[in-house]
């Protein structure tokens, strides 16, 4: 995003003044990271980012089979204990339990939804998930996957409209990082086997990278170690799937086809992806 | 020497209050918007909603443009909630198949004067009318909706938009 200059002087001024008072604040591990955005005036070109739910029905149209184990194991959840892995796992956690539901595995679902209100009452997002009625909803659903569908919705539907009226939109898109990059990982081995069906899908997920970083980049914590560790692994692979010559020959306008990518730009795109969903899922110590 | 230091330090400190008193913090503003995102919402009740943005701005004495990307991803019927309930200013919104950078994209929908009112698109009548100029492609997958926003005053003022797709 794009940063509008004429308020960038207020912006400074508002954040060393809120800094001052203690004001809306991330905690960072070695101290305190005061964050504030305003809303004054949006970027000239913005985006909606589509909910991890919607990834997830796109590739099992596409005929993506469950594979138990592929997910992140919730009991990761307490493991997380910087704010931009908490939310990135918040996302990564978002797709794991579409993935789940989707595919009628209602009690890991309920395990995800489970490590979802833990994770998100950890981000500040505490009021969205402290209704017990969520997880009631949820077990009276159960085996009626069109409503746990609705209900996986609705939870996201709470939670941008919690962040709308709080000013908290840059959390989403850190968020999203997490649920886009375990998406796209747990498209890969079918990807692999069944490269006419699944590899488009996947290949067209790939439209949102460059609006993911983008979201990653209006974090206001930017100087923040981990955030920037972050964006740097999201740029290396956009920048490796840029190179490709199948991306390179490829139409700019994203409602042509896809790129069909070769078997060794598949394989550096999957190796590259593993490798960034391993530095989100994997604790730092 | 000392003086002018410390007068200049109180002056930057009172810049600073000042500017932290007038920064946006308007209640009432904002409860309007929230008022805008849930009529939208209502709008497209019998979807299930995949994202929203509010796109705010300062009228001013230019003209401006502001884009929003939207993905279309799933194969079914989506629909597009926009309100420009509490604008002031002129605002045209146009539906195109590409970012403003991209050679020949094309416009596939316009809305006139939209300010003071909000409408409904959907993107069965948007791939109606995209079909026509582009016979090779199947179906919108990604859109950007750009507002072209008049002079006006300079307050700030917003567009919503909310989006969903038919189960």
């Amino acid at each position: 995003m794009k940063l509008n200059t004429k308020f960038i002087f207020p912006t400074l001024v508002l954040t060393a003044v809120l800094t001052s008072c203690g004001g809306n604040a991330e905690d960072n591990e070695k101290g305190k990271v005061t964050v504030e955005e305003t809303n004054f005036e949006s970027e000239e070109d913005d985006f909606v980012l589509p909910q991890p739910i919607t990834m997830a029905q796109m590739f099992k149209e596409a005929g993506l089979t469950y594979v138990a184990g592929k997910t992140n194991s919730a009991e990761n959840k307490s493991k997380y204990s910087q704010k931009i892995d908490q939310l990135l796992n918040l996302g990564v956690y978002s797709t794991d339990l579409a993935y789940c539901a989707i595919n009628n595995k209602t009690q890991e679902a309920r395990e995800y939804l489970v490590a979802i209100q833990y994770l998100g009452s950890k981000v500040g997002l505490e009021s969205v998930f402290s209704d017990k009625e969520l997880v009631n909803r949820f077990d009276k659903n159960l085996g009626d996957q069109g409503a746990m569908e609705e209900l996986i919705y609705d939870i996201q539907d709470k939670i941008d409209s919690y962040l709308d009226e709080n000013s908290m939109r840059f959390l989403a898109a850190v968020e999203f990082a997490g649920a886009w990059t375990e998406g796209i990982y747990l498209g890969i081995d079918d990807s692999r086997k069944k490269p006419a069906e699944i590899g488009p899908t996947l290949v067209e997920q790939m439209v949102l990278l460059e609006n993911t970083i983008k979201g990653l980049k209006s974090h206001p914590a930017k100087d923040d170690k981990r955030l920037k560790e972050i964006i740097t692994s999201f740029e290396k692979v956009l920048n490796s799937y840029n190179g490709f010559e199948s991306v390179k020959k490829a139409n700019a306008n994203k409602n042509f086809e896809a790129p069909v990518l070769s078997s060794a730009e598949f394989e550096t795109l999957a190796k590259e992806i593993e490798k960034l969903r391993s530095s989100i899922v994997t604790p730092v110590k | 020497m000392r003086n002018v230091l410390f007068l200049g330090l109180i002056g930057f400190c009172g810049l600073i209050l000042s500017v932290a008193s007038s920064a946006p913090n308007d209640g009432a503003f904002d409860a309007q918007v929230n008022t805008m995102k849930q009529e939208c919402k209502d709008m497209i009740s019998s979807c299930r909603y995949e994202g929203s943005k509010i796109t705010y701005y300062v009228a001013g004495s230019a003209k401006q443009t502001k884009n929003v990307e939207l993905f279309l991803f799933l194969a079914k019927e989506y629909q597009i909630a926009i309100s420009a309930k509490k604008s002031a200013a002129s605002i045209t919104v146009k539906f195109y198949d590409a970012a403003p950078e991209v050679k020949d994209r094309k416009l596939i929908k316009e809305y006139k004067a939209v300010n003071g009112k909000s409408f409904l698109v959907s993107s069965d009548e948007l791939n109606k009318l995209y079909r026509k100029k582009a016979p090779e492609v199947e179906r919108l997958k990604n859109i950007h909706v750009e507002y072209s926003i008049g002079t006006g005053k300079n307050v700030k003022e917003a567009a919503v938009l909310v989006y969903g797709f038919k189960a």
